[in-house]
């Protein structure tokens, strides 16, 4: 049997969603054209559209209380008819905004969050030895030295990595703008400690604590956008953050069920995305 | 300023002695011009730059105290 069915939801997704449990159908079985999109308005007030979809149903499926034989044939061939032409109509129309749409939802899906790509902690740990320890004080000394006066640098080894920690002085000018002086003053001494040695050594240079502020800090924003995009369902961009900032909301965020986290863009402009996660999707808009 | 460039410069290559750096007063910048051998050119600029641009940035803290500006130029 075939014949047409429409059904409406708060947007494409959740219409479709609805065709599915009412048919016993898998979403993308559905073959459906959009009859609109939707909107939901202004906040959510002024102006909201509700999703129309209309379904087409397949030959053969049964559908309780409907069906005359009679009927089909007819319906079928306005039905092929009705749907190329609105599938004409749609295209010109929402043409732009369905492809973009089903472009973003491919790329999301297959690339996994920043996180995992970065080093994972074992292969690059490897414990400095005291005069490499010493050697990284020196030099890490001679460039605070440059920039600030008064600093005292104490020592500390984790299992993973060396941590510097300077006090005194003007820390303002030795984390500078979101950490931009303290991260290049890292950079450096790693990539210097690490010519001397040949090998791999992560070090890590703190300033009165900044570092444990700012993931507190960058802990709080994760959480509160995650919330946020959970509740709106719309992804949340959090941007100008280092890598090291962006790992520090990847991986708070990693246990969390409701959003999924994922970095786009180069450099600079590199930002950090958080999607809400939905149960399940359907990503064929035909 | 100059001897830290120097200082970071020398650290960083294979051939510290090819290390040259030399200052360029202006105005209100200042220039430093690093030349290094030709070999350990990409040892100081880095991966996409990531080492010149951490040096210019501890420039930048290092000049801020003294409010002229340095701009790091590497000369090949």
């Amino acid at each position: 049997m075939s014949s047409i069915r429409e059904y409406v939801g708060k947007n494409v997704e959740k219409a479709l969603e609805a065709a599915s449990a009412e048919l016993g159908l898998p979403k993308e079985k559905i073959k459906h054209d959009v009859i609109s999109f939707g909107s939901s308005g202004i906040f959510g007030l002024v102006g909201v559209k509700k999703a129309k979809i209309r379904v087409t149903l397949p030959k053969g499926h049964r559908l309780e209380g409907k069906g005359h034989e009679g009927e089909r044939a007819d319906a079928e061939t306005a039905v092929s008819a009705t749907s190329a032409a609105v599938q004409d109509i749609l295209s010109s129309t929402f043409g732009d905004a369905g492809t973009t749409k089903t472009e973003t939802r491919q790329e999301e899906a297959p690339e996994p969050p920043q996180a995992a790509s970065q080093p994972a902690p074992t292969h690059a740990a490897q414990p400095m030895d005291e005069t490499l320890t010493a050697y990284g004080h020196d030099i890490l000394k001679t460039i605070v030295d440059y920039i600030t006066e008064d600093a005292v640098i104490r020592v500390d080894q984790n299992d993973e990595r060396t941590i510097y920690n300077v006090s005194g002085g003007n820390a303002a000018v030795l984390i500078g703008k979101r950490g931009q002086t303290l991260e290049a003053i890292q950079y450096l001494l790693e990539k210097i400690i690490n010519k001397k040695n040949g090998g791999r050594v992560r070090v890590l240079v703190d300033v009165e604590g900044y570092l444990d502020t700012r993931k507190e800090n960058l802990e709080r924003l994760a959480v509160r956008l995650a919330e946020k995009a959970a509740r709106v369902g719309k992804p949340m961009t959090i941007g100008q953050m280092n890598a090291h900032d962006r790992r520090i909301v990847h991986l708070h965020l990693k246990e969390n069920t409701e959003v999924r986290t994922q970095s786009i863009g180069e450099g600079y402009y590199r930002k950090l995305m958080i999607f809400p996660k939905r149960r399940r999707r359907g990503r064929k808009y035909k | 300023m100059k001897d830290l460039i120097h200082y970071i410069a020398r650290s960083l290559v294979d051939d510290p002695d090819a290390v040259d750096v030399a200052e360029v007063e202006g105005n209100q910048t200042t220039v430093l011009e690093l030349k290094v051998a030709k070999d350990d050119l990409g040892k100081i600029i880095g991966k996409q730059g990531r080492t010149a641009q951490a040096m210019r940035t501890i420039l930048g803290a290092v000049s801020s105290k003294e409010k002229k500006r340095t701009v790091l130029e590497i000369i090949e």
